[in-house]
């Protein structure tokens, strides 16, 4: 299944991360690095185990820092 | 007549007024102070409060960032024999205002800018401004005070925890409690000596970084690098790189929100200790963090009611998934609801007893016939299971979880969605997001609500007004009931 960054992008709207923020993300840039904080980022795990029927362990999570991370995990 | 005991401002600073009195004892980005200042600053606090007719035994409420002037403060109160009270300085004002009613606190010593402050009359407030301007209020007050001598049954301190569902409880500590734990877990479980440099992302009024910044590292003459806020992942990096600390102590939450902003192990190469406690470390957050730094964290479990750690895995002897094994000098049973020991292997409520538990709850017989039982023993609330002398943790006896390090009450946070018009019925209740402990919300809609993420936006925004950001719920689940008992109490597991 080929998920792209814009499906990432659009997961992380549809689990409440405002617009405007997800507008100014930067796909190659730990998401950390562009002010998401300590809530955000379960916020999106959340998302992704949910949409995606995975369960990430926290050692994935932790390697998992930007867009394209993300996108190319799941593409897996 | 009560023993008398020794007042811990004066076991933890005076010795190094001969020993090391330049040394750097607390460090705050560019500036230092030494024990000899810090020992000077507290004796000037010490005379203001005398000054001001503060009597022993009365309660002061310390509101203040992690700061020189919180330990001025806090150590000045104990010379003076009165008790300080160590609150959260971002505390919501309706629980800033209980704390100062319960503990009857005749002084409020805070940031002119604290929302709390507006709460006392002026009479009552000690604004100060940043250390420099306290350092030059505090120049004209005398250096030479004669230490308060206490009872062994004199409250030397208090912490506030908000542990329950309800109002935040005062703990007392005892003086004789601080030297406990200097002893148990400073030397013995840290090994900590006078030339570690400490760090703690945790906050001095909290127990655990009360202990990192404060009695483990001045008992011993180490350093302590300060940071007034609460720091994100990049603010500890650029600490650990600019003060090259010799012991590091987190929550398994930042351990985590580290291994995700590292590039490579060289910001730890000063470690030689790293100490986790708070809430569980995950077994994988432990892994990793091996892996990539070559250090093993100390998990370890302790509360405000037992001061420091009780159960820690003693460095070398890890076993991960566990909290440890009993730190020296702590007993500990587990329980079945009749109080009766069980079996090795078998969960039940975890009981403690040491040197440093808790006489009591502030203002508070019902939750301290509850908890601090006949004996001695502490009643953690806590489920444990013990095999082989390791203790592993199991959850809580009532639904209370923990999300970075901080208590989570369900009952708040279904309290304030409640009030969201798109919402009829919820419950909250804490759920594994990558491994880590985190609030979900289990929401039945208002008549044609449907889910967007906007709303969800929105509820969230909704709960954070209201409550700190650790129980914002991270996932919504929209479902068209909830499971209930027949006599329509919500069933939680069954979600």
């Amino acid at each position: 299944m080929a998920v792209t960054a814009n499906d990432v992008l659009e997961l992380m709207k549809e689990a409440g991360i405002k617009a405007s923020v997800v507008a100014s993300l930067k796909n190659d840039v730990p998401l950390l690095s562009q002010g998401m904080d300590s809530l955000d980022i379960p916020i999106v795990a959340a998302a992704v185990e949910a949409k995606y029927g995975v369960k990430l362990s926290s050692a994935q999570s932790s390697q998992l820092k930007t867009i394209n991370d993300l996108a190319a995990f799941l593409s897996k | 007549m009560p023993a008398i005991t020794i007042n811990i401002a004066q076991q933890l600073l005076q010795p190094h007024i001969e020993a090391r009195p330049e040394k750097a004892a607390l460090i705050l980005g560019d500036e230092t102070r030494s024990y000899r200042q810090l020992w000077d600053y507290s004796q000037r606090f010490a005379s203001l409060l005398q000054t001001k007719g503060i009597e022993p035994g009365a309660r002061v409420a310390i509101l203040l960032p992690d700061s020189f002037a919180c330990y001025y403060v806090f150590f000045g109160c104990l010379l003076a024999g009165v008790v300080p009270v160590l609150v959260n300085p971002g505390v919501s004002r309706g629980d800033g205002e209980f704390i100062l009613n319960d503990s009857q606190a005749v002084l409020l010593v805070t940031r002119p800018e604290n929302e709390t402050a507006t709460s006392v009359d002026a009479s009552r407030l000690l604004p100060i401004g940043d250390d420099a301007s306290f350092e030059a209020m505090l120049a004209a007050h005398a250096a030479s005070v004669a230490p308060h001598v206490p009872h062994e049954s004199d409250i030397a301190f208090m912490l506030y925890t908000s542990g329950s569902t309800g109002k935040p409880k005062g703990v007392p500590h005892l003086h004789q409690h601080v030297a406990f734990t200097v002893e148990t877990s400073g030397r013995q479980l840290l090994q900590m000596t006078e030339h570690d440099v400490v760090f703690s992302t945790s906050k001095l009024f909290f127990a655990y970084g009360f202990g990192n910044s404060l009695t483990m590292p001045l008992a011993t003459g180490a350093s302590v690098v300060l940071f007034p806020g609460r720091p994100g992942p990049e603010d500890i990096l650029r600490i650990l790189e600019r003060h090259r600390p010799s012991v590091f102590f987190a929550v398994p939450t930042q351990y985590n929100l580290l291994l995700k902003v590292m590039e490579d192990a060289s910001p730890f190469a000063s470690l030689r200790m790293c100490i986790s406690a708070g809430e569980g470390l995950p077994a994988s957050v432990f892994a990793e963090w091996l892996s990539l730094t070559g250090l093993e964290i100390i998990n370890g479990y302790g509360m405000s009611e037992t001061l420091y750690l009780a159960i820690a895995n003693p460095d070398g002897a890890q076993m991960p998934g566990s909290s440890g094994t009993l730190v020296p000098g702590h007993e500990a049973r587990i329980v079945n609801d009749q109080g009766q020991s069980v079996p090795s292997g078998e969960s039940g409520r975890l009981l403690l007893r040491s040197g440093s538990i808790a006489p009591f709850y502030w203002n508070r017989p019902d939750k301290t016939a509850e908890t601090m039982l006949d004996g001695g023993w502490l009643d953690t609330g806590d489920i444990f299971i013990e095999r082989d002398g390791h203790y592993y943790h199991q959850g809580r006896a009532n639904d209370l979880f923990k999300v970075d390090a901080q208590w989570v009450a369900p009952a708040l946070v279904e309290n304030a969605l409640r009030t969201h018009p798109a919402v009829r019925e919820c419950v909250v209740a804490g759920r594994p997001v990558a491994d880590m402990l985190r609030p979900w919300a289990f929401i039945v809609p208002a008549d044609g609500i449907k889910q967007s993420g906007e709303l969800l936006g929105e509820m969230r925004d909704h709960v954070s007004r209201q409550l700190p950001r650790h129980m914002v719920p991270v996932r919504f689940v929209f479902v068209h009931e909830l499971p209930k008992t027949s006599t329509g109490k919500i069933q939680r597991f069954r979600l």
